[in-house]
C-alpha cells in the first residue's frame, strides 16, 4: 500500500478533529463553598440582663449583641413545638422560633439578638422571631445543664424558663388513670401535681410522644421546664424518662372498692353543672374531655353528658358503676331521656365489662347491652323520662359467670362536627 | 416486454408498500414526551426525563439530505406531528412513550422497568440517527412485534451511515445555544470494511429560562465488515454524556409574582454565580455487534448482542429539621395568607403584600439562596452519639441542615436478538425471532454536596417526625446513625432486576390487490427488588431480594391492504395482546420495601385502525380512524396526603382508558415550486373505569384505605393537546432555496386528574350544590392557543463536490408566551380548599430560532 487515497485521509483527519472534541468530555463543575458570613457577637449579655431589658413593652433588637446559653429543652419529645428552653448560670428564658426544628438539648449556643424581639405573652417573658438559621451559633454540644432543685411553692414567676427538679411529688388522685394529654384529638391537657401541700399545673401537648400515656400513680422525683400562663405557672416535661413516680403516695390512693351485691344510684349527691364525683363509681374520658355531670331536671338531680360547645372533634364519655359480684338473675334498670337530639348521632350506649381494671376504659373488652329501651328520636319526646324495664345481664356475659363485673354508660359526641345531643340517666338500679 | 411488466409491477407494489408502511424519516414523534414532574419532593421513584426535543430534529424540514426514497414516503401527518406538534407536547394518537417501540439494529431499547424509550441516550448523533424507519400504530414490522403505537428502528451499521464527511455547527436559543457536529463516513469500500464516525457537542450557558444550562457531547464509532455475500459483522459504539440544569414548573401565582411564564425556581445565586439544584448528569454508553447472514437473496437472518450501562442522576435538594429551601413552597408565596376558601389557612394581608413584594424585587426570595444555606450549615454543631452502630463513637461536627443530594438510577443490560425473515414462493413473507434481555437497575442516592457542613446524618426526616422513635428513623439499621459525606451512597441502595425474553412470528402475502399480514408475541417478564439496606421502618421486609413477580403475556395483530387502485388504498389494522405491569408502578414504594401492588395482573389492549391512503402526483395524504382500549392498567404514586398528614403510597389497579380519534393529513403540489399541508389530529382520550386504590402509609405496613373507588370514567387522560391542526404552505426555488411557513393550533388539552379528588372520601359531607364539590371534581382544561413557525434553507454546490447548507427555523414567530403545554394537579390537596395546592403549569417557549450552516463533501 503505497498510495492512500484522498479520502481516507480526509477520514482521518477528522476523525483526529472530532475526537479531540469528545475527549474534552464533559466535567461536572464543582461550585466553591462561598465565603461564608459570620455573625458579628456585639455586647454580650447574660440571660438576667437580658431579662432585665424588658419594662412592658416589646424590644425588637437592631444593634450587634448576643446571648450565650445552654438548650435546656427542644422540640424532640413533641411537648414543646416553635418553643426551646435555653439557660445560663444567671438565668433561664423561652425562645419562640420561627420555623420548628434545629435545636437540641445540650446545645451550647450564641443567641444573636438583632431581629429578635422580647415580649411578654400572658405573664411568659420570651424571645421571639428567633430564627435558628439566621440568629444561632452553636459553640458546643452535650452540655447538659443541672436542674435546680426545687418545692412546687418555690415555683413563682421569678422561675419562669428554668429547668427544675421536684422531688416527692405525685399527681392528685382524681386525675389518676387518665392520660398526660389526648393524643387521639392531638389536644393539649393541664394535669396537677402536687407534694401534698401545693399543687402545680402539667401542660402537656396532644402531639407529645408521651401523650397517651397514663399517668404514673406513684410519687417521686419530676424533672421539667417552668412556664407561665397568665397567673398559672405550668410545668412542661421534656423526656418522659425524667418523670420518675414510682414511690409511696403522700395521699394513699383508698382501697379499690370491694365487689358490691347490688348498685342504686339516683345521683341525688351530684351538684348541677359540676362533673360527677361518686363513690366507687369512674367517671372518665377516652377522648376528649367531657365527662358525666350533674343536671337538675326540675329540682331532681340526674346524670348528663353532653358535647355541646365542646371544641373537642371526638368526646367519649364513660361513667362506670362500681364492681359487683354477678348472681344468677342480676338485672338493670333505670331511666333514660334527650334533648336536642340530633340526627345522625348515636349518642348513648350501655355496656358490661369483666376486665376494667378500675382506670382505664380504653384497654377494657366491652360487651354492648343491647335490646333495651333508651330514650331516643323519633320514638320518644324530648325532655321525657323513658324507663328502661329491666335489663338481665347474664345474656352479656359469658355463660355460666360468676365473677365480678361493671356496667358502663358512655356518651359519644363531637362539638365541631354539631353531634351535640344532651343526654341523661337517672335511677340505675343493678340487682 | 413481461420484464417491463413485471418491474412496473414491482415498482408499483413497492411504492404501494411503502406508503401503507408510512415510512418516516424523520418524525420522532416520542421523542417530544416530558416525564411526569415531580411532585413529591423526591420521595416519587423518579421518571427519567427524555430530553431530546424537537430541537434536535434539526432544521431538516427541507429533508435536503434525506435520501430519496424515504422522502418520496413521507407521510405528513406525522411529518406535522414530529415538528410543529412536538414542542407543544402533541402525542400521537395520546400514546406515552411506552407504547412507541424504540429498536437499534432491531434490538428492543425501551427501558424494561419503565417501558420509555429514552432519547437522550443517543441525543447529539443526528447525522447518525436520521436513518429510521417510523411506523405509526399496529402494523407489520420486519424488526419486531411492534408497539401498539408503532414503532421506531434506527440502524446504526457503519455501512448505512452516507459516505462522505458532514461538518456542521448550529446556533439557536432553546435547550442550548450552540452545536457542534462531525461525522465522516466510508461506506462500504471495496475491500469489505465500513467505517463511521460522529461527534458532536452542545453547549449553553444558560438556555432560554432562567438558570438553566446544557453541556452535551456525544460519540458514535462504528465498522462493519462484509466478509462475501452472506456474512458481515458489524459494530457500533455510543454515548451521550449530558449534564444539563433543569427547568422547573411552578405555580400560576409564582410566574404572575417573578413576572414571567419561564421563571425557574430551581436555581439560586451562590457568592454571585447562578447554580441551578436539579442537575441532570446522564451517560449510558451502548455497544452492539450484530452479524447479518443472507445465504441467499431471499433470506435475511440478523443477530445482534449489546451491552448499556451507565449513570442516571438527578441532584436536589434535602434537608432535615430545617425549613423548605426551594423558594416555591407553597408557605412562602402569598396566597398562604389570603385563603380563598379556607378555614384552615391564616388569613394576614399585611404579610401576604410582603411576601409579594419581596418576590418581585429579592432575587433571593423569589431563587434559592445558597449562601443562606451554607450560612446555616457552617454553624450548625452537632454532636453523633454512637456513630456509625458503634457505641461510644462520638462525632461532632456541623451537620449539613441542607445538603445537594443526587438520586441515581443506574442501568446495566445485556441481551440478544435474533430475528429471521425470508421471502417465501407466491409473494408470501416470513419473519421469526426472538431475544432475552436482563435489565438491573441500582438506585441510590449520593450526597453531592454537604454546602458547607462536615455531614449528614443518615435518619428518614418523614419517619422521624411520624414516630419519634431513633430506630424507626434510620435508613441502614446494620449502621445506625450512619454519617455520610461527599461521595457517600445514603437513604436507600437496592436494584431492580428485570427479565425479558421474547418470540415473534410474521407471515405477509400479497396478491395482485390485496395485501395481508399476520403476527403474534409470546412474552415472559419477571422483576424483582434486591435491596443492600435494611432500614427502621420494615425492618424484616426492606432487605434482601423480594419475591419475584412474573408474567406471561401474548399479542395477535393481522391487518389487510386493499389496492383501489395504483393510487388509492384502504388498509386495516388490529390487535389484541396483554402485556405485564411495568415495574416502576407495580412496586408500591421500592425505596423502603418490596411491597408490589395487591392484584397484579396483565394488561389488556385491542387496538384498530382503518386507513384512507392517496398517492397521486399532486396530492398524497392519509385519513385515519382508530380506536384503542387499554384496561386493567395499574397507577401508583406517593404523595403527602392532607387527610392522612403524612407521606402515602396511592395505587390503582383497573384503570382502563380508551384512545380513539381521527387523523387527517394531506399535501398538495400546487405547482412545481409551490405546495401546501393541512393536517388535523383530533381525538378523545379517556379514562374508561372507576379503579380501586389503596393507601398505605410510606413510612409502616398501615394501610388507610383499601378498595376506595375513584370515579375516573371519562376524564380526560391529561398531558397533550387532543386536537391538533397546521396549515403551512411551503416554496421550493429551483434554484437550491425553500422557504415555508406553517401555523399550528392545539386545543382540548387537560390537566390530568388527580385520582384522590374523585372519591367519595373526598367529598365527604358536602352538599351538591356546594361549591367546593365542582372545585374537586371538574378537570381543568387549559386555554386553546396557537403558533407560526417559519423555516428556510439554501444550499449551494461548489466544484460539484463540496456542498455548503443553511437552514434556519424560527419557531413561535408570533411570540405567544402563554400557551400552556404541560401542567398537572398537584397530588396534595387541601378538600376544603383546592386552591392551596394550585396546578404547575408550564409553557411553550416564546419566539425562537434554531440555524444550522453544513458543510460536507
Amino acid at each position: 500500500m503505497t498510495q492512500r487515497h484522498p479520502f481516507l485521509m480526509n477520514f482521518r483527519l477528522s476523525v483526529l478533529i472530532a475526537g479531540l472534541v469528545v475527549l474534552a468530555v464533559a466535567c461536572k463543575k464543582e461550585f466553591d463553598a462561598p465565603p461564608v458570613r459570620t455573625l458579628p457577637t456585639g455586647s454580650v449579655l447574660t440571660v438576667a440582663e437580658l431579662r432585665g431589658l424588658f419594662t412592658g413593652n416589646p424590644i425588637k433588637f437592631r444593634g450587634d449583641s448576643s446571648v450565650y446559653a445552654v438548650v435546656t429543652a427542644d422540640e424532640q419529645s413533641g411537648n414543646l413545638y416553635k418553643n426551646v428552653f435555653v439557660q445560663d448560670h444567671t438565668g433561664a428564658i423561652v425562645m419562640r422560633l420561627v420555623n420548628p426544628g434545629g435545636l437540641y438539648q445540650g446545645d451550647s449556643i450564641r443567641i444573636y439578638l438583632p431581629g429578635t424581639t422580647l415580649s411578654m405573652y400572658q405573664g411568659l417573658l420570651q424571645l421571639d422571631s428567633v430564627n435558628v438559621d439566621n440568629n444561632v451559633v452553636k459553640q458546643a454540644t452535650l452540655i447538659d445543664k443541672e436542674p435546680e432543685l426545687v418545692t412546687i411553692a418555690q415555683i413563682t414567676p421569678a422561675m419562669q424558663a428554668k429547668l427544675v427538679r421536684l422531688q416527692n411529688v405525685e399527681f392528685i388522685q382524681s386525675e389518676l388513670g387518665s392520660t398526660y394529654a389526648d393524643a387521639v384529638n392531638q389536644s393539649t391537657v393541664n394535669r396537677t401535681l402536687s407534694d401534698c401541700q401545693n399543687n402545680v399545673i402539667v401542660r402537656t401537648s396532644g402531639f407529645a410522644n408521651f401523650a397517651g400515656q397514663p399517668l404514673p400513680s406513684g410519687n417521686g422525683s419530676f424533672v421539667a421546664v417552668v412556664g407561665q400562663f397568665n397567673n398559672d405557672m405550668q410545668l412542661f416535661i421534656r423526656d418522659i424518662s425524667e418523670v420518675q413516680l414510682t414511690g409511696e403516695r403522700c395521699d394513699p390512693i383508698p382501697e379499690p372498692c370491694d365487689p358490691v351485691a347490688s348498685v342504686s344510684q339516683d345521683f341525688a349527691t351530684g351538684t348541677s353543672n359540676v362533673d360527677l364525683s361518686l363513690e366507687c363509681w369512674f367517671n372518665v374520658a377516652t377522648a376528649g374531655s367531657r365527662v358525666w355531670r350533674g343536671y337538675s331536671d326540675a329540682g331532681q338531680i340526674c346524670a348528663q353528658a353532653t358535647a355541646f360547645q365542646s371544641s373537642n372533634s371526638s368526646d367519649v364519655a364513660w361513667l362506670i358503676s362500681p364492681n359487683l359480684q354477678f348472681t344468677s338473675g342480676m338485672s338493670l334498670s333505670m331511666r333514660t331521656q334527650y334533648a336536642f337530639w340530633v340526627n345522625g348521632q348515636v349518642p348513648f350506649k350501655a355496656f358490661v365489662s369483666t376486665n376494667f381494671d378500675g382506670t382505664n376504659a380504653s384497654t377494657a373488652n366491652w360487651n354492648e347491652i343491647t335490646g333495651a329501651t333508651f330514650a331516643n328520636s323519633p320514638t320518644h319526646a324530648f325532655n321525657t323520662w323513658i324507663p328502661s324495664g329491666q335489663i338481665p345481664l347474664a345474656g352479656f356475659l359469658p355463660d355460666g359467670y360468676t365473677g365480678s363485673f361493671v356496667v358502663a354508660f358512655r356518651y359519644t359526641g363531637s362539638g365541631p362536627n354539631s353531634q351535640t345531643t344532651n343526654y341523661r340517666i337517672d335511677d340505675v338500679v343493678i340487682q | 416486454m413481461t420484464t417491463f411488466r413485471r418491474f412496473g409491477q414491482l415498482i408499483l407494489s413497492a411504492l404501494a408498500l411503502s406508503a401503507i408502511l408510512s415510512i418516516e424519516a424523520v418524525g420522532q414523534t416520542d421523542s417530544t414526551l416530558v416525564a411526569e414532574p415531580d411532585t413529591t419532593q423526591n420521595n416519587a421513584p423518579r421518571i427519567p426525563v427524555i430530553t431530546v426535543t424537537a430541537d434536535d430534529l434539526d432544521s431538516e424540514l427541507g429533508a435536503q439530505d434525506i435520501s430519496g426514497i424515504l422522502q418520496s414516503s413521507r407521510d405528513v401527518y406525522t411529518a406535522t406531528a414530529g415538528f410543529n406538534f412536538g414542542t407543544a407536547r402533541y402525542r400521537v394518537r395520546g400514546y406515552d412513550s411506552r407504547n412507541m417501540l424504540v429498536s437499534i439494529n432491531g434490538i428492543f431499547v425501551n427501558d424494561m422497568e419503565s417501558g420509555w424509550a429514552t432519547w437522550s441516550q443517543w441525543a447529539g448523533l443526528n447525522d447518525v440517527t436520521r436513518y429510521m424507519e417510523v411506523r405509526t400504530g399496529v402494523s407489520a414490522s420486519r424488526y419486531n412485534f411492534g408497539g401498539l403505537g408503532g414503532y421506531t428502528d434506527l440502524n446504526v451499521r457503519a455501512s448505512n451511515v452516507r459516505k462522505g464527511v458532514r461538518v456542521s455547527y448550529a446556533s439557536a436559543d432553546r435547550a442550548y445555544r450552540n452545536r457542534l457536529m462531525v461525522t465522516a463516513s466510508t461506506g462500504m469500500r471495496k475491500d469489505g470494511w465500513a467505517f463511521s464516525f460522529s461527534g458532536s457537542r452542545r453547549w449553553a450557558e444558560e438556555g432560554y429560562a432562567e438558570g438553566t444550562s446544557f453541556d452535551a457531547y456525544a460519540y458514535f464509532l462504528a465498522a462493519e465488515k462484509k466478509f462475501n455475500d452472506r456474512h458481515s459483522i458489524s459494530f457500533s459504539g455510543f454515548g451521550a454524556p449530558m449534564v444539563q440544569g433543569r427547568q422547573g414548573v411552578a405555580v400560576q401565582e409564582a410566574y404572575d409574582l417573578a413576572g414571567t411564564n419561564y421563571y425557574n425556581p430551581n436555581w439560586g445565586y451562590q457568592d454571585g454565580v447562578k447554580r441551578n439544584a436539579r442537575m441532570s448528569f446522564d451517560h449510558k454508553p451502548m455497544f452492539i455487534a450484530s452479524h447479518r447472514y443472507t445465504p441467499d437473496e431471499k433470506t435475511n437472518w440478523n443477530t445482534s448482542l449489546y451491552y448499556t450501562f451507565g449513570r442516571d442522576g438527578l441532584s436536589g435538594l434535602q434537608w432535615f429539621d430545617a425549613q423548605d429551601p426551594r423558594p416555591d413552597y407553597y408557605r412562602y408565596l402569598p396566597s398562604y395568607y389570603t385563603p380563598s376558601l379556607s378555614v384552615n389557612g391564616q388569613n394576614d394581608p399585611e404579610q401576604a403584600d410582603i411576601l409579594a413584594e419581596a418576590w418581585r424585587s429579592d432575587v433571593n426570595t423569589r431563587q434559592i439562596n445558597w449562601d443562606q444555606l451554607y450560612f446555616a450549615n457552617g454553624k450548625n454543631l452537632y454532636t453523633v452519639e454512637n456513630a456509625n452502630g458503634i457505641a461510644g463513637n462520638n462525632i461532632t461536627g456541623n451537620r449539613s441542615k441542607y445538603v445537594l443530594e443526587e438520586v441515581r438510577a443506574d442501568p446495566t443490560r445485556i441481551g440478544i436478538n435474533s430475528v429471521y425473515d425470508k421471502a417465501l414462493e407466491n409473494d408470501a413473507h416470513l419473519t421469526v425471532g426472538g431475544s432475552i434481555h436482563r435489565q438491573k437497575t441500582h438506585y441510590f442516592k449520593v450526597v453531592d454536596d454537604l454546602l458547607g457542613g462536615d455531614f449528614w446524618l443518615d435518619v428518614d426526616q418523614f419517619a422521624d417526625r411520624d414516630f419519634n422513635d431513633t430506630l424507626v428513623s434510620q435508613n441502614d439499621l446494620d449502621q445506625p446513625n450512619k454519617v455520610v459525606r461527599k461521595g457517600d451512597t445514603f437513604g436507600y441502595d437496592y436494584d431492580i432486576q428485570t427479565r425479558f425474553y421474547n418470540a415473534f412470528a410474521q407471515y405477509e402475502k400479497k396478491w395482485a390487490h390485496v395485501e395481508v399480514y399476520g403476527g403474534g408475541e409470546v412474552t415472559y417478564t419477571a422483576f424483582w427488588r434486591d435491596s443492600r439496606l435494611r432500614n427502621g421502618r420494615f425492618p424484616d421486609e426492606s432487605q434482601g431480594k423480594s419475591d419475584t413477580q412474573d408474567f406471561f403475556s401474548y399479542g395477535l395483530k393481522g391487518g389487510v391492504v386493499g389496492k383501489l387502485s395504483g393510487r388509492h388504498f384502504i388498509s386495516v389494522n388490529a390487535a389484541w395482546m396483554t402485556r405485564p405491569p411495568i415495574p416502576r408502578t407495580a412496586f408500591i414504594s421500592p425505596r423502603t420495601r418490596g411491597q408490589v401492588v395487591d392484584g397484579l395482573t396483565n394488561e389488556s389492549i385491542y387496538s384498530g385502525d382503518i386507513n384512507y391512503i392517496i398517492r397521486s402526483p399532486k396530492v398524497k395524504g392519509r385519513a385515519t380512524l382508530y380506536y384503542t382500549k387499554m384496561m386493567d392498567q395499574i397507577w401508583s404514586r406517593s404523595f403527602y396526603h392532607d387527610e392522612f398528614r403524612t407521606l402515602v403510597n396511592y395505587s390503582m389497579t383497573g384503570v382502563d382508558q380508551v384512545h380513539q380519534g381521527v387523523e387527517l393529513g394531506v399535501e398538495g403540489k400546487l405547482s412545481s415550486t409551490w405546495s401546501a399541508t393541512a393536517v388535523l389530529g383530533t381525538g378523545s382520550f379517556r379514562y374508561a373505569s372507576r379503579p380501586q386504590a389503596t393507601i398505605t402509609r410510606d413510612n409502616s405496613p398501615e394501610v388507610f384505605d383499601e378498595e376506595r373507588t375513584v370515579y375516573w370514567e371519562n376524564f380526560r387522560v391529561g398531558g397533550m393537546p387532543q386536537t391538533a391542526a397546521s396549515l403551512g404552505v411551503r416554496y421550493n426555488s429551483p434554484k437550491f432555496w425553500f422557504a415555508g411557513v406553517n401555523a399550528n393550533y392545539f386545543d382540548d388539552m387537560y390537566l390530568d386528574p388527580n385520582p384522590d379528588r374523585r372519591t367519595a372520601e373526598a367529598i365527604g359531607t358536602y352538599a351538591e350544590s356546594d361549591p367546593q364539590v365542582a372545585m374537586l371534581l371538574d378537570q381543568t382544561k387549559v386555554d386553546p392557543g396557537m403558533t407560526v413557525d417559519l423555516f428556510l434553507g439554501k444550499s449551494w454546490m461548489i466544484k460539484r463536490q463540496y456542498r455548503i447548507a443553511l437552514n434556519a427555523t424560527i419557531s413561535n414567530i408570533l411570540n405567544n408566551q402563554d400557551l400552556r403545554v404541560g401542567g398537572f394537579e398537584q397530588a396534595r390537596y387541601d378538600r376544603t380548599d383546592t386552591n392551596r395546592f394550585p396546578p404547575k403549569y408550564s409553557y411553550l417557549f416564546g419566539r425562537n430560532y434554531f440555524a444550522m450552516l453544513t458543510f460536507s463533501f
